[in-house]
């Protein structure tokens, strides 16, 4: 049986989401998760996001190359849209407060270089990704292959950082050691 | 993700708490996350879920739900009223519904969750369900009809 008023609010799902909430909520998330209180993300190995990024590399590939076979309500589209642009402004927001603690605490070293490097890959396979999503593609499939993306920079930066506490904190003591031993 | 929340717990405030804690709570579990569903749809039952909870706690009673039994709204559409919906009037109405009646019609039209999933959301039997977003579907439009009246 036809249902107008069923129909009626199922086409215009998307119109019903028009709320944002405050800014200040992300950063209350930045704040909890960077408290450290035994999350996942700060896996003490440097290498495990290179294994992910070559296996979203080929993921990529093939979505890339199901592109023209994959098709999607639009309905559904609109909404895989605004899920993205919400987990993007919160990643991005994340990745961000991140870079600005490795770029303090690199301000006077320079023993980043291969970071940037590794960064700027990822940043080039988000770019293409994101553009076949926003043009043609918007599926929760890419979706997830972007918001990993997010997530592989996030791990890189938050395993960039674990280890430049780990050598400050190693420099500090050897400092304190010599002094301990000057002393005498 | 918040307007989910906002849409369940009926509190922008309220919203925003659930959205938070889903966030912080999605990423310290990351590694129970299985990949069976996309990573959004686990995302959004994390927020549905937190929502929900946070709206037992007011002690809404879910278990009237329970007492209604299967209600046919074939006849019960009216034309005239029918065809002149407008989403202004009609998310009005929706916050007009009672909590209950809201809940099964914005997850089942909105959020896109079936009654057997609506039913594991809300711990109540898929035919309370589809019984209960039948009635809501009525209530609505009983509350639009009104609208519509009070407007001439």
């Amino acid at each position: 049986m036809q249902d107008r008023l069923e129909n009626f609010i199922r086409e215009n799902g998307g119109q019903f989401d028009e709320l944002e909430p405050r800014h200040s909520v992300w950063e209350k998330i930045d704040v909890e998760l960077t408290d450290g209180k035994g999350n996942g993300i700060n896996s003490p190995s440097v290498w495990l996001w290179k294994v992910a990024v070559v296996i979203l590399i080929g993921a990529v590939a093939f979505l890339l190359v199901d592109r023209y076979t994959f098709t999607e309500q639009p309905v559904a589209a609109v909404t895989t849209v605004e899920e993205f642009n919400e987990l993007e402004t919160f990643y991005t927001s994340l990745i961000s407060k991140k870079e600005l603690r490795v770029e303090d605490a690199t301000s006077s070293d320079d023993f980043f270089t291969f970071l940037a490097t590794d960064i700027e890959e990822i940043d080039a396979i988000y770019a293409e990704l994101k553009k076949t999503f926003e043009e043609d593609l918007e599926t929760p499939a890419v979706l997830d292959a972007l918001v990993h993306l997010l997530r592989q920079k996030l791990h890189l930066i938050s395993s960039q950082l674990d280890v430049i506490n780990e050598i400050k904190t190693n420099e500090n003591e050897v400092i304190n050691s010599d002094e301990g031993i000057s002393s005498l | 993700m918040y307007n989910v929340a906002v849409r369940i717990t009926n509190d922008e405030m309220e919203a925003e708490d659930v959205l938070q804690d889903s966030f912080v709570s999605v990423f310290r579990n990351l590694d129970s996350y299985k990949g069976t569903a996309s990573f959004g749809s686990w995302l959004k039952r994390i927020v549905v879920n937190n929502a929900i909870n946070l709206v037992k706690k007011r002690k809404i009673d879910f278990e009237s739900v329970d007492d209604y039994g299967e209600f046919d709204d074939r006849f019960e559409t009216d034309q005239v009223i029918e065809n002149r919906y407008d989403l202004t009037s009609v998310k009005r109405g929706i916050e007009q519904l009672p909590e209950g009646y809201k809940m099964v019609l914005t997850l089942y039209l909105i959020e896109g969750y079936d009654h057997k999933e609506i039913g594991e959301i809300l711990s109540i039997t898929e035919s309370t369900s589809k019984s209960q977003f039948n009635r809501s579907k009525k209530k609505l439009r009983e509350i639009l009809k009104d609208h519509l009246q009070d407007a001439g």
